[in-house]
């Protein structure tokens, strides 16, 4: 990724805003080229979120981007669309979890934002490193490794400092840096 | 980028579900349905996608008095009507379930429940 990209001026930021002021004003097909473009995005925070289920990663999919559409004419894009679509979609997973205590089948507070799970790609020392840090921090990680979003672009998803997620990221990097060194 | 940080974005890789090609259709459609301003056909998608209480019910009446099959039931959530099906036991519930209003769930109330599901599919769908 380069630094035009990270710091939230490049091409495909000014792109994403061409094509939602184009959907603004009728462009339908500027609706499917953001769809394509951010999809596997919105699926992989569904994953995260949502324990892996491939069902409710699906329905997260469409609910998200039935979102776009009928928010569109209200949405101002400072970065990349990405940062608009992933509380979204973390809401959406929730309010799965929301409906299925409903009629429950399992324990655990619904109204709680849920947190990352380790990616199925963690062994046990990672996991343990994942698991120890905070839900901000393992969000920050997620954004940043998984979605490979610029510090400016995750701040913006999670609606916090920049700076809050530069020293959240770094502390957590040492943190394992430092259990990898003594292992 | 250092090596831990390399680490972090192999080891972050997860495989996502592979979007069925009526899903994509139907989600860019839903835009091009929006950018001629008409949404409300996002609430039917929604509706049959997800699996809705209705269309868990549906299933469930459907199971339970055993009248018919759905063509579809890869857009019918399973885990939804289980649950639906545990919330029988709960009066109010049945009461909302009996479509009929004539105080039990039979043969006739399935058939109105399904009327209301397909009722609520996309036009492509049907």
């Amino acid at each position: 990724m380069n630094d035009a990209r990270r710091d939230g001026t490049d091409e495909e930021e000014r792109s994403d805003r061409a094509l939602l002021d184009a959907f603004r004003r009728g462009d339908g097909d500027a609706f499917r080229q953001l769809y394509e473009r951010h999809r596997a995005f919105v699926l992989r925070v569904a994953m995260r979120f949502g324990g892996a289920d491939n069902e409710l990663a699906l329905d997260v999919l469409q609910e998200t981007f039935a979102w776009l559409a009928r928010r569109a004419p209200d949405l101002e894009l400072r970065h990349r669309l990405s940062t608009l679509l992933y509380p979204v979609a973390r809401h959406l997973v929730r309010d799965h979890r929301v409906r299925r205590e409903r009629y429950p089948d399992g324990d655990g507070d619904p109204d709680a934002l849920p947190s990352p799970e380790p990616p199925p790609g963690f062994g046990d020392d990672l996991r343990d490193w994942f698991q120890g840090l905070g839900p901000l921090q393992q969000e920050i990680l997620g954004l940043r490794f998984a979605d490979e979003l610029s510090l400016e672009e995750i701040a913006a998803a999670l609606d916090i400092p920049v700076g809050t997620a530069k020293s959240r990221l770094h502390n957590a990097l040492r943190q394992l840096r430092e259990k990898l060194e003594h292992e | 980028m250092d090596d831990l940080e390399k680490l972090l974005r192999a080891r972050f890789r997860q495989d996502a579900p592979e979007v069925p090609a009526d899903l994509d259709a139907a989600i860019v459609g839903l835009g091009h349905e929006a950018a001629a301003g008409h949404v409300r056909r996002r609430r039917r998608l929604r509706l049959v996608r997800i699996g809705s209480v209705a269309a868990a019910a549906a299933i469930v009446a459907l199971c339970w008095l055993g009248t018919r099959a759905l063509d579809e039931p890869r857009t019918l959530d399973v885990a939804d009507a289980w649950r639906v099906a545990r919330g029988l036991a709960d009066p109010d519930e049945t009461a909302r379930l009996d479509l009929t209003g004539d105080g039990r769930l039979d043969a006739a109330d399935a058939d109105r429940i399904l009327d209301r599901v397909v009722s609520l599919r996309p036009r492509r769908d049907r």
